[in-house]
């Protein structure tokens, strides 16, 4: 399975909505470890770092300080940094901009953050479910 | 207005110089026509007046000589018949006759016009005369001429009556011929002729001579008028073109009306280059003044563009922590909190789905123009099914498409937009237990008129104006959950489009919103 017990990596600048990420994952009763960086630059360093274990899925949003969400993808991708981890944004943006940025970077979703927590949950119920489900390459 | 600019050469006859040539070449060709033809005139009249003066003379000459010569003559007769000596007489008759060249003939009758001697015609002598002028003669009593014609020729006779004691005895006639007279006549004649040829050739050389001369002085002069006019038609040409720096040589102006003209001509050439000097200065002011607007518009454009991604993201975000932070203090001290305290909580977070919304919609107004988006091939029926679905209408309202609708080329999510706030706006507000909804379309000139109307509560005329205006609404915000964009956008999105909106609605019966839309090339109605 993808994420079996491997850690999830958000890259998040807000941490209510950190609160509420984390929230959700009790809410689903997911155990796996959140590994939480607040900006692209913060990403690129942890993922370059082998001490850290490679994450199951990363999490991130558009508008960060420092290195914005799609500016980390590119770095990460042109450092091999990525590999086969799938990337999910979550964001308040419905750009169309921003949307065709990132899946022209190769992300695996791209998620409205709901105004509504319970919606959130939902939204968040099925990401996992479908990374549970999602085969992995046997790297 | 013909703006056409005739540069090409004017044809001779065309032209102001081969008028004025032709013109005066003709005049001149007339002149001396008229004046060689008077001239010969005269000379050929003083000429024949000169011949016939002669002739006169000639004749009075003949006259003078034939009466001395007959007076002598007719003495003697006279001497003779007294004296019976009529032999010797008509020796001295012959003799004469023989000696005189001018003289022809002589006759002498008696009387009873016997004629007793005729040198012409002596077969007549004793014979009785009776010719006209035999008997013309025979009645005169005074020497007298007559003249006559005999054989073609034309005689003058002298007649001398001759007188025998105071009675007449009978009468001498002297023929005088005038065939010498006739030849210096016939011969004058010819002389005339000649001399009239000779004058005429003499005029027509002359003519001509006048002619080449005055064909040359009236090119020069034609030369001389005309150049200047063609000096200020090419300088014309020049300026119509745009070539206001050419300038035509002084020399060629002259100072006449015309080197004014042109002059003047000049002067109002540079006044005009003067002016589109400064017209182009002003014109190549203002594109730059317009370079700067449009760049200063559209900094300030893409500053809004930021501005609404800004409001999009940070201004939303803060609001859904609200919302996230109020949800959980019900659910965590849910046990802690009384009923009032839960109430305030869930007000709390429907405020912030309002606020949320009002973002939403300000968003999607100032969209709206802004961003480009394709233009498609939109069925109008098969939209409006769609719409239709997704609005998912209670049962209690039947929508009906009351007409065929065309195929138009239009921004797809716009004018969708554009129905589904209208209908929707219907949905949510008709108060009647059978809603009605219709929406059709017809065309109207260059346009398409679309109506949507339903049997709602209908729209006071004085909120007219007020509905299609951002965050306006009729009812209180709790009642309905309205953020008052919806036509805004719709209104917005029409008139980008140049199209217009209006509103037909009678309160309590239902309201009619009807919209036109700029026809497009190839658009096609069912």
């Amino acid at each position: 399975m993808m994420l079996k017990n491997k850690d999830i990596l958000l890259i998040e600048d807000d941490s209510i909505d950190v609160m509420s990420f984390k929230r959700a994952l009790v809410r689903l009763e997911i155990k796996n470890n959140v590994r939480h960086v607040e900006n692209g630059e913060e990403a690129l360093a942890y993922l370059s770092n082998s001490e850290n274990s490679k994450p199951g899925i990363i999490f991130m949003d558009i508008n960060m300080p420092r290195m914005t969400g799609p500016e980390f993808l590119k770095m990460a991708l042109e450092m091999k940094l990525i590999g086969c981890i799938p990337v999910v944004v979550l964001t308040t943006s419905r750009e169309e901009k921003d949307k065709i940025d990132c899946f022209h970077l190769g992300i695996s979703g791209y998620m409205i953050k709901d105004i509504d927590f319970e919606d959130f949950v939902i939204t968040m119920r099925t990401i996992f479910n479908y990374w549970a489900l999602c085969e992995s390459p046997g790297l | 207005m013909n703006n056409q600019i005739y540069t090409d050469p004017v044809k001779l006859t065309q032209s102001i110089f081969g008028k004025l040539l032709i013109t005066m070449v003709m005049l001149l060709l007339l002149i001396i026509v008229i004046f060689t033809t008077i001239q010969i005139q005269s000379e050929k009249n003083i000429l024949v007046m000169k011949v016939n003066e002669n002739i006169s003379e000639m004749k009075l000459n003949i006259q003078r000589e034939g009466r001395s010569f007959s007076n002598s003559l007719g003495r003697l007769t006279e001497n003779s018949i007294a004296s019976y000596d009529f032999f010797a007489l008509f020796e001295s008759i012959r003799e004469a006759v023989d000696l005189e060249p001018n003289l022809s003939y002589a006759i002498l009758m008696n009387k009873e016009r016997k004629a007793l001697l005729h040198t012409d015609r002596p077969d007549l002598e004793q014979e009785i005369l009776v010719k006209n002028y035999d008997i013309f003669a025979s009645q005169q009593e005074r020497p007298v001429f007559q003249e006559h014609v005999s054989d073609q020729i034309t005689y003058l006779e002298y007649v001398f009556p001759i007188q025998i004691s105071t009675s007449t005895w009978g009468h001498l006639r002297l023929g005088f011929s005038l065939i010498a007279l006739e030849k210096k006549i016939e011969y004058s004649e010819n002389e005339i002729k000649k001399q009239i040829r000779r004058i005429v050739f003499r005029s027509v050389v002359v003519a001509g001579i006048f002619m080449i001369l005055g064909t040359f002085v009236v090119f020069l002069l034609s030369r001389k008028i005309s150049r200047p006019i063609s000096v200020l038609t090419a300088y014309s040409i020049e300026l119509a073109n745009g070539n206001y720096g050419f300038k035509p040589d002084k020399k060629l102006i002259g100072k006449d009306e015309v080197g004014r003209l042109t002059s003047s001509f000049g002067m109002m050439a540079t006044n005009i280059k003067n002016a589109n000097d400064q017209l182009e200065g002003y014109s190549h002011n203002l594109e730059k003044k317009v370079k700067e607007r449009t760049k200063e518009l559209e900094s300030v454009n893409q500053e809004l563009k930021n501005f609404a991604y800004i409001v999009s993201h940070d201004l939303k975000a803060p609001l859904r922590s609200i919302g996230s932070l109020a949800s959980w203090l019900k659910t965590d001290y849910e046990d802690k909190l009384d009923d009032v305290g839960k109430e305030q909580l869930d007000l709390l977070v429907g405020r912030v789905n309002r606020m949320h919304a009002l973002i939403g919609g300000i968003l999607q107004y100032s969209r709206v123009g802004k961003v480009e988006e394709i233009t498609a091939r939109v069925d109008v029926t098969f939209m409006l099914n769609d719409v239709i679905d997704i609005l998912n209408s209670p049962k209690n309202i039947k929508i009906s498409l009351d007409t065929d609708f065309p195929t138009i080329d239009f921004e797809p999510t716009r004018i969708q937009q554009v129905f589904q706030n209208i209908i929707s706006n219907a949905i949510k507000y008709i108060d009647k237990p059978k809603g009605l909804i219709h929406v059709g379309c017809k065309s109207h000139g260059e346009y398409w008129e679309f109506y949507v109307s339903d049997n709602g509560p209908g729209i006071d005329k004085k909120y007219h104006d007020k509905v299609f205006q951002l965050f306006q609404t009729l009812q209180s915000k709790d009642s309905y959950e309205s953020t008052g964009v919806g036509l805004s956008i719709v209104k917005k999105i029409i008139e980008t489009n140049g199209g217009r909106i209006s509103i037909d609605s009678i309160v309590g019966k239902g309201t009619t919103f009807k919209f036109l839309l700029l026809k497009g090339k190839n658009d096609v109605k069912k």
